[in-house]
């Protein structure tokens, strides 16, 4: 131990409280940061303690290794593009009489209309019921299941209905050799059956289309290539104005570029085959989205289920409760009711209360760093979601008030190329009461596209996930 | 009525278009609109919303279309009228803040930060230090009103991780030439001190500097570091960090009395000291320290003095102090002027171990002293606001302070009590200190010199004479200058006295050949 005044110079200061302090030492031309400080929200207030107790008590080294190796597996990550494949035949886990759908598990009655009007079509659309009557009946009578799909390892973004036939997207963490899944978008069909719930003719023949065309054209031609990364892909968007979430208008056109020239680089298609591929590329807006859905969550696979760590490994929502997960805790969900989003309307006399509380896992990107948290990334984002650039860039370095890292593979020039802030910790978020931000579209409780705006993850899901958290290591802290 | 409206080839983007419709307000009779470029998309979505009409669907994806449902056509035009405008209006910027919210943050900003200073409210004061703490970094505590056990175990957790925890309750450090919290700035030196008390820190340091020395380093531990509930975990750190420091030569240790078992503690540690320590425990018991092979001291100008003179350096004595004789001659040309009613000393401080000081050496030839903090309990006033007899109120204790900044920041709840004591015709002398330093007030002199003069030139013309004597306690370096504030407060006509204690004895010789008692220096 060494006895050497520990304050080094030039001496730089933090100060918190009354800036009479910070004048004097600013006056003495000593640097000096006033922090912004404000008590922390009456809901985390009761936390402080506890987390005192936390971080000064042996489990704090455990956490810190835990949480680095976490960060380590998210820093790491190498999505690909591998594949495209009826659900069946890549999910694990997924049987023939299961219908996933997004956020966390809700008994029949609770679910939102949209929900439950998407997996009677679920079932319709796989051939095992022929009206919604008659699908309700499967499923309430237990000979159809219907799952979260983030546990099994699928995003559904909106309604998130995923049948067993449905083609998705197959995206491998090459570093973890972990999977994630999400369906393509539906081309023309706006929200179709996977995003809103609905079914039609027009549906099931693109749905078809798609499994019986398509798919296995872009399974070969990625199969031939070993695979398209996707990280190369986000960090290039980010640096002309992607966020990933609410905007992939660069990422989709790099890599729309990148498969026509594959496309008529594959031998033997025949040439109505390739017209369907080309105007599947063509007729689907954001055609890149389903895939950074997904690389979020290969990449999110590889952070699971580490002992102690308090990583937040899954953020999604039903339209009726938001659940949350974390690395230490498995499949655990840890719920409160789905928050309500703010932002722009597409018409004048749209009300709020029209809007649907958050649904869909698409907000499994900002747990990657993603979305709201590169909200620094996208000028265009922050006019969407009713604010300035400013309040954006704000908005990043606010979020890494509750991160771990900054994500090196996702750079944001706004911020000087620094990395954005990824890793969310939920015991900053109950220390700062900070709660994680979301970009989002808004659908109505009819499930009409409304606008788009953000929201916040209620922090009643941290507390719930800290209360579980403590009780299961509270053994493991001697005295 | 379904109205559309059709702008050929005039682009505007979606996000754009869609927030017009909530600045466009409420319309009487408009029952919906969307402003939207005519792609196919968005022609279905108008027609989903039932707004789209026959010009509408002629349109093309390079234009325009303002489509709505209406009552009438007028309102029709009312509402395109009012989009055109908003169309060509232009968005003023707005700035956003990067403003740091927590410590981990502003780390960031600044690496390389090593202190923390935390004046928040007590509760909160002690998470953000933990988090200091944890994050490796120093804390200069101001708060008080923090848990004895909470204050344990934050000192603890410093020490385990080699940093100081100074505070709770830490009013000044002065650190490699810097000043931190309400700290005077003084010459740097071979003088090293550790203290438990900030104006008892403060007062020895301008002395030591006003003396001809300077400070090495000066490191505020909090009041009650010393009590046995602590037992000195921050002032051992400091004795060690001070003993190790190649620049201090000497150590001055300064403390209200110390718990049992911690002045045990901290004796222990003189005895192996390898350094000359000068300790005032502020009237506590000096046989321990004479026993453990230090000097002890009584007043702060002592300790300065005794300090300085370890140094076989030539001490500036003509702003040491004030003879006998000088204070017999000034005494009694006071005592001259004085009514005969007028007999009673008012001590108004704003340093709460100055005003304990000054009571130590006045008692002596003066007798009781009442206080808000008085050396005797049953001595307390029954009310703080009134004084009565020989008095002296500390401005800064939390009666007068609550919900206001500290006393050395903002001294004006002083004005008003020197004028009430200053209008009793039983009261012959006030005796005030003034606290300079980074953080301080600007211009504490100032702010007292007009009403000092007033009060002075009433009470002659009442036929009374009002003594004013005072001490600053500040130094050249600092922001509002010793010797400019000495300048106004003379010409105010206040005895400036060059430390606390000497102003303190000249009251007491004032007051004392007033009443006739026997005063002055033993």
């Amino acid at each position: 131990m060494t006895t050497a005044l520990p304050i080094r110079s030039p001496l730089k200061v933090i100060c918190i409280g009354a800036e009479v302090f910070a004048d004097a030492l600013r006056e003495q031309a000593i640097e000096t940061i006033q922090l912004q400080w404000s008590p922390p929200a009456e809901s985390v207030r009761n936390f402080q303690r506890q987390l005192c107790e936390l971080r000064a008590s042996p489990l704090a080294g455990k956490i810190a290794a835990a949480n680095a190796k976490v960060i380590e597996s998210l820093l790491n990550a190498d999505p690909c593009w591998v594949d495209m494949k009826p659900a069946i035949d890549v999910v694990p886990g997924l049987t023939p009489n299961m219908i996933l759908k997004s956020g966390p598990p809700l008994p029949w009655e609770q679910l939102c209309p949209t929900q439950r009007m998407g997996i009677c079509n679920g079932v319709i659309y796989e051939g095992l019921a022929t009206c919604e009557a008659e699908a309700e009946a499967l499923v309430r009578s237990g000979k159809i299941e219907y799952h979260a799909a983030n546990d099994f390892a699928v995003v559904g973004p909106g309604a998130g209905i995923v049948t067993p036939s449905m083609i998705v997207n197959v995206v491998e963490d090459r570093h973890s050799g972990k999977r994630g899944y999400c369906a393509p978008f539906e081309g023309p069909n706006k929200g179709g059956l996977s995003g809103w719930g609905i079914y039609n003719a027009d549906i099931k023949k693109h749905l078809d289309l798609l499994r019986d065309v398509v798919g296995p054209i872009f399974a070969k031609m990625l199969k031939r290539i070993e695979g398209i990364p996707m990280k190369a892909i986000i960090t290039r968007g980010g640096e002309m104005g992607d966020e990933t979430h609410s905007r992939q208008e660069a990422e989709s056109l790099i890599l729309i570029n990148k498969l026509f020239f594959l496309l008529f680089a594959e031998p033997a298609i025949p040439a109505d085959t390739l017209r369907c591929c080309v105007d599947f590329l063509d007729k689907t807006p954001r055609f890149f989205h389903p895939l950074g859905m997904a690389s979020a969550m290969a990449t999110l696979q590889a952070m699971k289920h580490v002992e102690y760590s308090t990583v937040v490994t899954a953020q999604v929502g039903n339209g009726v409760e938001y659940g949350i997960k974390v690395s230490s805790m498995g499949d655990q969900w840890f719920t409160a009711p789905s928050p309500q989003l703010k932002g722009m309307f597409l018409s004048s006399d749209t009300r709020q209360e029209d809007v649907l509380p958050w649904i869909g896992d698409s907000c499994i990107l900002e747990a990657i760093g993603l979305g709201g948290f590169a909200a620094a990334a996208s000028p265009a984002v922050a006019r969407l979601t009713g604010g300035t650039f400013a309040d954006a860039i704000a908005q990043s370095r606010e979020m890494a008030d509750i991160c771990l890292c900054e994500n090196r593979n996702f750079l944001l020039p706004a911020l000087d190329y620094a990395g954005s802030p990824a890793g969310i910790d939920m015991l900053k978020v109950l220390a700062t009461g900070i709660q994680p931000v979301l970009h989002g579209g808004m659908i109505s409780k009819t499930g009409k596209r409304m606008g788009a705006g953000m929201t916040r993850v209620p922090l009643e899901c941290f507390a719930q996930a800290f209360t579980a958290f403590a009780a299961k290591y509270r053994e493991g802290i001697p005295g | 009525m379904i109205c559309n409206y059709v702008k050929t080839n005039d682009y505007r983007d979606s996000v754009f278009l869609m927030g017009l419709g909530r600045r466009l307000g409420q319309v009487p009779g408009l029952e919906r609109v969307a402003v939207l470029m005519a792609t196919p998309m968005n022609l279905s979505l108008l027609d989903d919303m039932g707004v789209l009409g026959p010009a509408g669907k002629a349109a093309g994806p390079n234009d325009l279309i303002i489509a709505m449902s209406v009552t009438d056509e007028e309102t029709g035009k009312k509402v395109k009228a009012r989009l055109d405008a908003l169309l060509n209006e232009k968005k003023p910027q707005q700035k956003g803040s990067g403003a740091c919210r927590d410590i981990a943050s502003a780390l960031r900003q600044l690496p390389g930060a090593d202190l923390v200073v935390i004046s928040l409210p007590g509760e909160f004061a002690v998470v953000e230090a933990e988090k200091a703490l944890n994050a490796g970094l120093n804390v200069f505590m101001f708060s008080d009103n923090v848990a004895i056990e909470d204050e344990r175990k934050l000192k603890q957790m410093a020490r385990d991780k080699n940093l100081l925890m100074m505070g709770p309750g830490c009013g000044l450090s002065f650190l490699n030439g810097n000043a931190i919290g309400l700290c005077s700035k003084v010459r740097r030196g071979p003088i090293g001190l550790a203290a438990a008390s900030g104006s008892g820190l403060q007062e020895t340091m301008v002395l030591i500097d006003r003396f001809g020395s300077g400070v090495s380093q000066a490191i505020g531990v909090g009041g009650r570091d010393l009590g046995d509930e602590i037992g000195g975990i921050t002032m051992l750190q400091a004795i060690d960090i001070l003993e190790a420091d190649a620049d201090t030569k000497v150590i001055v240790v300064i403390s209200k009395p110390p718990g049992k078992n911690t002045e045990r503690k901290i004796m222990d540690r003189l005895r192996t000291c390898s350094k000359p320590v000068m300790v005032n425990f502020i009237n506590g018991d000096k046989e321990a320290i004479v026993q453990a092979g230090a000097v002890a001291t009584e007043t702060f100008a002592e300790t300065a003095l005794a300090a300085i003179s370890r140094l076989a350096l030539p001490v500036a004595t003509k702003t040491v102090d004030i003879t006998a004789v000088e204070l017999s001659a000034i005494a009694a040309r006071e005592v001259g002027r004085y009514a005969p009613e007028q007999r009673y000393l008012r001590g108004i401080y704003c340093g709460g171990t100055l005003a304990e000081e000054a009571m130590l050496i006045m008692r002596r030839s003066i007798g009781e002293i009442y206080a808000n903090a008085p050396l005797s309990p049953d001595m307390l006033l029954a009310n703080p606001q009134i004084s009565r007899e020989h008095c002296v109120i500390d401005i800064g204790a939390e009666e007068f302070t609550r919900g206001k900044p500290h006393a050395a920041i903002d001294p004006s709840p002083r004005l008003d009590r020197f004028r009430t004591e200053a209008a009793d015709p039983a009261v012959a002398l006030i005796l005030m200190d003034f606290l300079l330093g980074y953080g301080c007030n600007p211009d504490p002199a100032g702010m007292m010199a007009e009403t000092i003069a007033e009060a002075i030139a009433t009470a002659e013309r009442a036929g009374r004479h009002l003594s004013v004597v005072a001490s600053i306690c500040g130094s050249e370096l600092d922001p509002q200058g010793f010797s400019a504030q000495k300048a106004k407060l003379s010409a105010a006509g206040v005895m400036v006295m060059p430390s606390n204690s000497a102003a303190a004895r000249l009251a007491a010789a004032i007051i004392a050949m007033k009443n006739g008692v026997a005063g002055g220096r033993k």
